[in-house]
């Protein structure tokens, strides 16, 4: 499943990307590295949420949450009523 | 808790002093009093704690960024001199938007629409996991640019460049802080106090039926008219181009193979499946230039005008009926990526190659009607010429659509709504600085219709040398070596702005990479992504009005109600294909040229439709009895309603033919009725008789536009005055529920706002809050 951004803790508290911890002891190479993945995990958050990739994993949790004891679609029946119900009702784009 | 009849009852009808809520004395807004969980941590900041403590290195900031704002305005616009540099465009608007968005959108917010954190969102009461989902805010505003930025404001500054840099800057940036950002931040405000609720709902509730009536109306028909003349934009920039024609045409299959793909192979995987059709788009584009040198690429894919045209009405017909998941879907992730990809991709190449641009800041044709481009004069031409980009009544559509059912806290409206279209804003900054460092005379050759130049070399050179440009000699020698080096045919007259932008952002992009050699790629690759959106535009804005027109019909036969019912689809589909289809041929053949008849219609269109959001606007804020602030709405409206009335004056009544639809028609009727066989450009009775039919259609149709738009605008002063009068009025908004979460409202959270976030990730696993991203 895909992380918060580096270093921000999500609104449920997980850090699950958290600030790698300075340590003097810790050589150059590494705390490069770990910006790297840092970077690469916020980039990768932020353009899975944006696309829509999440949206199964979003809808998977608020149903477990809200609904417990309903059954949950699998993907592809889920992605498939999703847009069944965008051609029911569309949305606009813009100029 | 009745969330259902909620969500879908009448909710123009809201109990009146619900409990737990206070009415002030004199009306106006209710103050809820909202009673927060006492196991959670606070859902909002203290008001202490949202004050900004004016710290030294602050005021040196804001000090910094206002100089280097001024500095660049005083390069822009007091320096003259021979050329001026690219980046201080950049500066300007960069520096003025910051300004605005910390002090401007702030008081804004302080004062009329004074968003309360404390209550839950429409994502957060009616979460349901799908399109109701409180959303993390950066992700927000990348949704909703997305959704806002299209080709409309890549080409209305690159047309209003004939009058030279200095009115289209100042137009799209000053607009835009008291304009557009206001009308995009108040929608999503309001819509969201709403449950999500459309302009037009909106519309309905604060104006009454016959005002809601003509907002729904002049919505369609505004719709009708925008799908049409971006249509045209395509047309005109694929017309006799081999190469792209072969490139766009095979976005279809890539489109429908990402479909396929995300539907029977890897459902969900949107970001990989966009990243494989990116790298088909590119080799599309690479392919068509091997395609285009082929005898039979050239024969088979260089398409007349016309043929284009109905291949595009054919297409918006099935495109339209088909089923999202096929063909509108996965091209609209395409145009997602590429969209923000190109931006960026643009905006780091001007920063980097920091072109000198020799337009001047006034052009020979500031002054008077008489300009090639688009004809008018600078008021209210210009202001209808740059709709996008500086006021877009479009974004209304999309402010009262899907984003408020996303947004995770009130705060955060002035982030996602105003600091949203800020970026579209600089896109439009970013278009026109394109279009100016291309030579000038190239530009007026591009720009000017073929009824001018004779879509000739020597046409074009003979014309545009007689325009009598400062420092502008243009040679056939220039025209053809630059048509070359973007591997066209030719690039005489190929109005509508893309190909004039294509040719800037390539200019730049090879100076940065490839040199000369990469120059047709960058161009085609600019063409394609402005054909993608307005493509993706197309297709969805005539699902979007069939969905109205449905709703219309649904009154007379309940049937036509059921989305299921394909039949009425079609039937729908059919009649909006046919009413923009029509407009499109009726440009692509005009013998007047086309697009410098009908852009204008274009941005009345688009600025009536923010006028009447705006007259929305107004009347709701007078409700809420803050009529001591009405300005920062009244300002607005007063000019949007001020620029479009007279524009619609000038094209319905001015005596000048090139510039009133009637005027011209007439001209034209005469010149029939004495027996003449040419006039004017025309230059057959056939074509004579075609600028008399086109000229009634675009003379009717202004007078539509502006009917409906009066029609609104007057009911919205007279329910305002009615609110102002009386103090306030009862509200319409959804009762208030208290909130259950907390989230920072900026980009980047302030100290105390990580505080309270580190507060919210104690609370134990059972309580916290839901949201997307994880």
């Amino acid at each position: 499943m895909p992380t918060a951004p580096g270093g921000v803790r999500g609104a449920d508290g997980r850090a699950s990307a958290g600030p790698p911890v300075r340590d003097d002891a810790v050589p150059l190479g590494v705390l490069v590295g770990a910006g790297v993945v840092r970077g690469w995990r916020a980039v990768r958050w932020f353009v899975t949420s944006m696309m829509g990739d999440t949206a199964y994993a979003t809808f998977v949790e608020h149903q477990r949450r809200e609904h417990p004891g309903d059954p949950v679609p699998d993907e592809r029946t889920f992605w498939r009523e999703r847009f069944a119900e965008q051609d029911r009702t569309p949305g606009s784009r813009c100029c | 808790m009745g969330k259902d009849a909620r969500r879908q009852g009448n909710r123009s009808v809201q109990p009146n002093g619900r409990a737990g809520e206070r009415r002030p004395a004199g009306g106006g807004e209710a103050e809820p009093v909202l009673v927060q969980d006492p196991d959670l941590p606070p859902t909002a900041l203290d008001e202490a704690d949202d004050r900004t403590v004016w710290t030294p290195p602050k005021v040196i900031v804001w000090v910094a960024i206002a100089l280097l704002g001024g500095v660049a305005w005083t390069m822009l616009a007091l320096v003259r001199g021979e050329t001026v540099n690219a980046i201080w465009f950049v500066f300007a608007a960069v520096c003025t938007y910051l300004i605005a968005y910390r002090f401007y959108s702030k008081f804004i917010e302080r004062t009329i629409l004074r968003p309360d954190d404390r209550r839950a969102t429409p994502a957060e009461y009616d979460q349901n996991g799908k399109d109701f989902v409180p959303t993390d805010r950066r992700v927000l505003y990348g949704h909703h640019f997305a959704a806002i930025a299209g080709a409309g404001p890549l080409v209305g500054p690159v047309l209003a460049a004939q009058m030279g840099y200095l009115p289209g800057t100042l137009w799209i940036i000053i607009g835009v802080i008291l304009a557009g950002a206001v009308q995009d931040y108040l929608v999503l405000f309001f819509s969201m106090r709403r449950g999500g609720r459309s302009l037009g709902q909106m519309a309905r509730d604060e104006l009454g039926v016959v005002g809601g009536t003509a907002a729904i109306i002049a919505t369609l028909a505004i719709m009708v008219i925008i799908v049409a003349i971006l249509a045209l934009v395509v047309v005109n920039a694929l017309g006799e181009s081999p190469w792209g024609v072969f490139s766009v045409s095979m976005t279809i299959p890539i489109a429908l193979f990402m479909g396929v793909y995300l539907r029977y192979l890897r459902p969900g995987r949107i970001t990989e499946v966009s990243i494989i059709g990116f790298v088909l788009l590119v080799f599309a584009i690479v392919a068509g230039g091997w395609v285009a040198e082929t005898e039979w690429g050239a024969a088979v894919f260089t398409l007349d005008r016309t043929v284009i045209a109905v291949g595009i009405i054919v297409y918006g017909f099935v495109a339209a009926i088909l089923p999202v998941w096929l063909l509108l879907a996965p091209r609209d992730y395409l145009s997602t990526f590429m969209k923000i990809g190109t931006i960026v991709m643009l905006a780091g190449a001007i920063i980097l190659v920091r072109p000198e641009i020799t337009v001047p800041a006034f052009s020979e044709f500031a002054g008077g009607d008489s300009g090639p481009v688009v004809s008018g004069s600078l008021f209210p031409f210009l202001f209808v010429t740059i709709a996008c980009g500086a006021l877009s009544g479009f974004h209304a559509l999309i402010a009262s659509g899907t984003t408020p059912k996303l947004i995770e806290k009130e705060k955060q409206t002035r982030f996602i709504g105003y600091g949203g279209m800020l970026m579209e804003s600089f896109v439009a900054i970013m278009a026109l600085v394109a279009a100016i460092s291309i030579d000038r005379g190239i530009y007026f050759a591009m720009n000017s219709s073929g009824a001018a130049t004779g879509g000739t070399v020597e046409g074009a050179v003979a014309f545009v040398n007689s325009l009598g440009l400062v420092g502008v000699n243009l040679t056939p020698e220039v025209l053809m070596q630059t048509a070359a080096n973007v591997g066209e045919e030719s690039i005489v007259s190929r109005t509508g702005g893309a190909p004039t932008l294509a040719l800037g952002l390539a200019h730049i992009m090879q100076q940065l990479i490839g040199g000369t050699a990469l120059m047709s790629f960058w161009y085609h690759f600019a063409i394609m992504f402005e054909a993608l959106f307005i493509l993706t535009a197309v297709d969805a804005g005539t699902r979007v009005a069939r969905f109205m027109l449905q709703d219309t019909f649904g009154n007379i036969n309940k049937k036509f109600r059921d989305p299921d019912w394909r039949p009425g689809a079609w039937i729908c589909t059919a009649v909006m294909v046919a009413a923009w289809g029509a407009i499109l041929i009726m440009g692509v053949t005009d013998p007047l040229g086309g697009i410098n008849t009908l852009f204008p219609l274009f941005g009345i269109a688009n600025q009536l439709l923010a006028a009447i959001a705006l007259a929305v606007c107004m009347a709701i804020v007078a409700k809420r009895g803050y009529a001591r602030w009405l300005w920062i709405v009244a300002v607005p409206l007063g000019f949007a309603a001020v620029v479009t009335i007279t524009a619609s004056m000038f094209k319905i009544f001015s005596p000048v033919p090139a510039v009133g639809y009637w005027a011209q028609n007439a001209a034209f009727r005469n010149a029939l009725e004495t027996g003449e066989e040419s006039f004017g450009t025309a230059t057959s009775r056939e074509a004579m008789e075609a600028v008399v039919r086109n000229t009634t259609v675009q003379g009717i149709l202004s007078i539509v536009f502006v009917t409906l738009a009066i029609i609104v605008i007057g009911f919205a002063v007279w329910h305002t005055i009615r609110s102002i009068r009386t103090g306030g009025g009862v509200s319409s908004e959804d009762p208030a529920l208290p909130s259950r979460r907390f989230a920072p409202s900026g980009l980047i959270a302030t100290k105390a706002e990580k505080d309270l976030e580190k507060r919210w990730a104690d609370v134990d696993a059972d309580k916290r809050p839901a949201r997307t991203g994880h």
